[in-house]
């Protein structure tokens, strides 16, 4: 190797320790060294201790809301992964109703594109959709630059973090991104059975199997999900008539596709669907196996296979897939509320 | 209007053309033209030059937006090593690139807060125009944008130009555009898409350089 490839090479994993420094503690550094690599971009906004702060104290501020009552972690708890559990649509502002389950936020850093139609294509003006939806936090931009621009405590933490005290689109939605991005679970029982530091059942050993054969084609392992759009067959909901991502290309090929969400945490996630259609993991799974309809033109190739599955192939999915539970994650403290 | 500063070389035998800024111009007299225009904002990017001498130039972080409520915006400075050089060419991309659109977070024109941005469908909104037609008696808005294909909406131009015009240019015929748009059945148009695809294909047949 010549002189010059070697000295840039270790300069690039240098810079790449640079930029994720911070972004995850040993212990999940360590979790995730098989994974593929992240896709959010570090290298414009790095990750730090005092950013992450930051993005966590925006994330739970509900000033940011045009009444001040509505934060993040509203539609986004943490005990449920996340997301909002019992409510089948997201509640914002004054109870208003919106068209879409909230979708619990693990793994964003791997995420190519987000919400449910894949609309948004960058984690870091994500959050301008809450700020300004009239159903979530019905606020502008320029008040919330308003409001951080005129706290102290924000002014310090701002200059600390983007060396301007002043925020601006830019710097407040990085700061969020920096809390969001961190939100990575890896500690499963899975993720332990796989690294030989817990044991399966031999019921979770064929639900497994199971999904190997049934579902890991969409809900890729590690991430669960994947960074595509698909039809699992769901009848269009009778409400929004939301057709996915067709909303978004204006391709017709492309109607009733919803992005592949992550089954990570899945046990605890509940409402499921875009539109939060099944409340109990079973009632999923017997659709899968039951209720599919394989003549749906739009249905993905993925799932025109035999999917038969017994009783008591169903009992061992779901079982398996409580081993995607991640209580780690789930009751980190470093995730919460901050003191 | 604001009239380009002429620096005329006395040195030189030829006639060198010593344009300050890029002008861009709108025909407004909507009055007389049966329409009246509340809100005319759009992005031009990637502003090219190329001189008699045979070479490109490029404005360093060439995006602009252009606003009809903003005189300044409507002027451009050139970049310093063409303040001598005689144009003959001129290339532009009416609104933002594909790779622009999703580059995350950006600052100055490209501010979100500038209220040229989708954020459900995130990208940039490369033309906006929203007004009353007389005529119809009917309100309009077409937003124009989405870089998705098929549907992407940006548009590249180019136009050569007669070397003895001593301002630099560049004329949008906006009545040209809304009388080409069948405004009884498509009063707006907001999101991307084919209807904004094909507007963007008209809009760019409307634009001109002098
Ligand atoms: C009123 C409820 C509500 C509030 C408040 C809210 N969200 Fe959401 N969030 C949602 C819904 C609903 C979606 C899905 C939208 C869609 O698919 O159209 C979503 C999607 C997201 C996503 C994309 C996740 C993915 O994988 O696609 C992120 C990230 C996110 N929200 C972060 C935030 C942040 C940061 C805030 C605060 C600034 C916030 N949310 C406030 C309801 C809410
Ligand atoms: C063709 C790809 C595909 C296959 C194969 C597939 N799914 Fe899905 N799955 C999806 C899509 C797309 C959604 C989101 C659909 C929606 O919200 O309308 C989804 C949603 C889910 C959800 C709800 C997630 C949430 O957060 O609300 C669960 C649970 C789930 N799938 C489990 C499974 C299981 C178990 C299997 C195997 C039996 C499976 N899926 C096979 C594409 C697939």
């Amino acid at each position: 190797m010549n002189k010059a490839l070697l000295i840039s090479l270790i300069a690039s994993v240098v810079l790449f320790a640079s930029f994720s420094q911070g972004w995850l503690d040993d212990s999940r550094q360590a979790q995730i060294s098989d994974w593929p690599e992240p896709i959010y971009n570090f290298e414009q906004n790095p990750i730090t201790e005092e950013g992450f702060q930051l993005g966590r104290k925006l994330f739970y501020d509900p000033m940011l809301s045009r009444d001040n009552t509505i934060s993040c972690a509203n539609c986004h708890l943490q005990y449920t992964g996340f997301t909002h559990v019992d409510h089948a649509v997201s509640h914002g502002i004054e109870g208003r109703k919106g068209t879409r389950n909230s979708p619990v936020l693990i793994n964003l850093a791997w995420n190519s594109s987000f919400h449910w139609d894949g609309g948004v294509n960058h984690l870091d003006v994500q959050a301008i959709n809450p700020i300004q939806h009239s159903a979530e936090m019905d606020n502008s931009l320029e008040t919330v630059l308003e409001y951080v621009n005129q706290s102290k405590e924000y002014r310090t933490q701002f200059f600390r973090v983007y060396g301007d005290s002043l925020a601006n689109t830019q710097s407040l939605m990085r700061a969020i991104s920096q809390f969001t991005v961190s939100l990575v679970s890896s500690n499963s029982k899975y993720d332990q059975y796989l690294r030989g530091e817990a044991t399966f059942t031999s019921q979770e050993k064929r639900g497994l199997k199971l999904f190997e054969k049934h579902c890991n084609s969409c809900h890729t392992a590690p991430l669960f999900n994947s960074n595509e759009y698909a039809s699992n067959g769901l009848p269009l909901d009778s409400i929004y008539n939301d057709l996915g991502r067709y909303a978004i290309t204006k391709v017709g090929s492309d109607s009733l596709k919803f992005r592949i969400p992550t089954l990570r945490n899945i046990e605890h996630t509940y409402p499921y669907m875009h539109d939060g259609r099944y409340k109990k993991l079973r009632e999923v799974i017997e659709y899968y196996a039951e209720e599919l309809d394989r003549s749906n033109p739009y249905l993905s190739e993925q799932l025109n296979g035999d999917l038969k599955l017994s009783g008591n192939d169903q009992k061992d999915l779901i079982a398996f897939l409580c081993t995607l539970t991640d209580r780690t994650f789930l009751y980190d403290r470093h995730f919460g509320f901050p003191n | 209007m604001i009239r380009a500063l002429l620096v005329l070389s006395s040195l030189w035998v030829f006639p060198t053309f010593a344009q300050r800024a890029l002008e861009i111009q709108f025909d407004q007299d909507s009055t007389e033209q049966g329409y009246s225009i509340e809100t005319l904002r759009f992005y031009l990017s990637n502003i090219r030059f190329h001189t008699v001498e045979g070479v490109w130039h490029k404005e360093e972080n060439s995006f602009n937006l252009i606003d009809i409520e903003n005189p300044s915006s409507q002027k451009i400075p050139l970049p310093k090593d063409l303040v001598k050089a005689k144009i003959d060419s001129v290339s532009f991309l009416i609104g933002i690139d594909s790779t622009t659109n999703v580059a995350g977070i950006l600052e100055g024109d490209l501010d979100p807060i500038k209220g040229m941005y989708w954020a459900w469908n995130s990208g940039y909104i490369n033309f906006k125009v929203e007004g009353r037609s007389k005529a119809l008696n009917t309100n309009f808005e077409y937003h124009l944008g989405g870089y998705l294909p098929p549907y992407a909406s940006s548009r590249a131009v180019s136009f050569s130009r007669n070397s003895k015009n001593k301002r630099l240019v560049i004329h949008l015929s906006l009545k040209r555009f809304l009388d080409g748009i069948d405004m009884g059945n498509f009063s707006e148009v907001m999101i991307p898409g084919p209807k904004s695809a094909e507007l963007s294909h008209s809009l760019s047949k409307c634009f001109s350089v002098e």
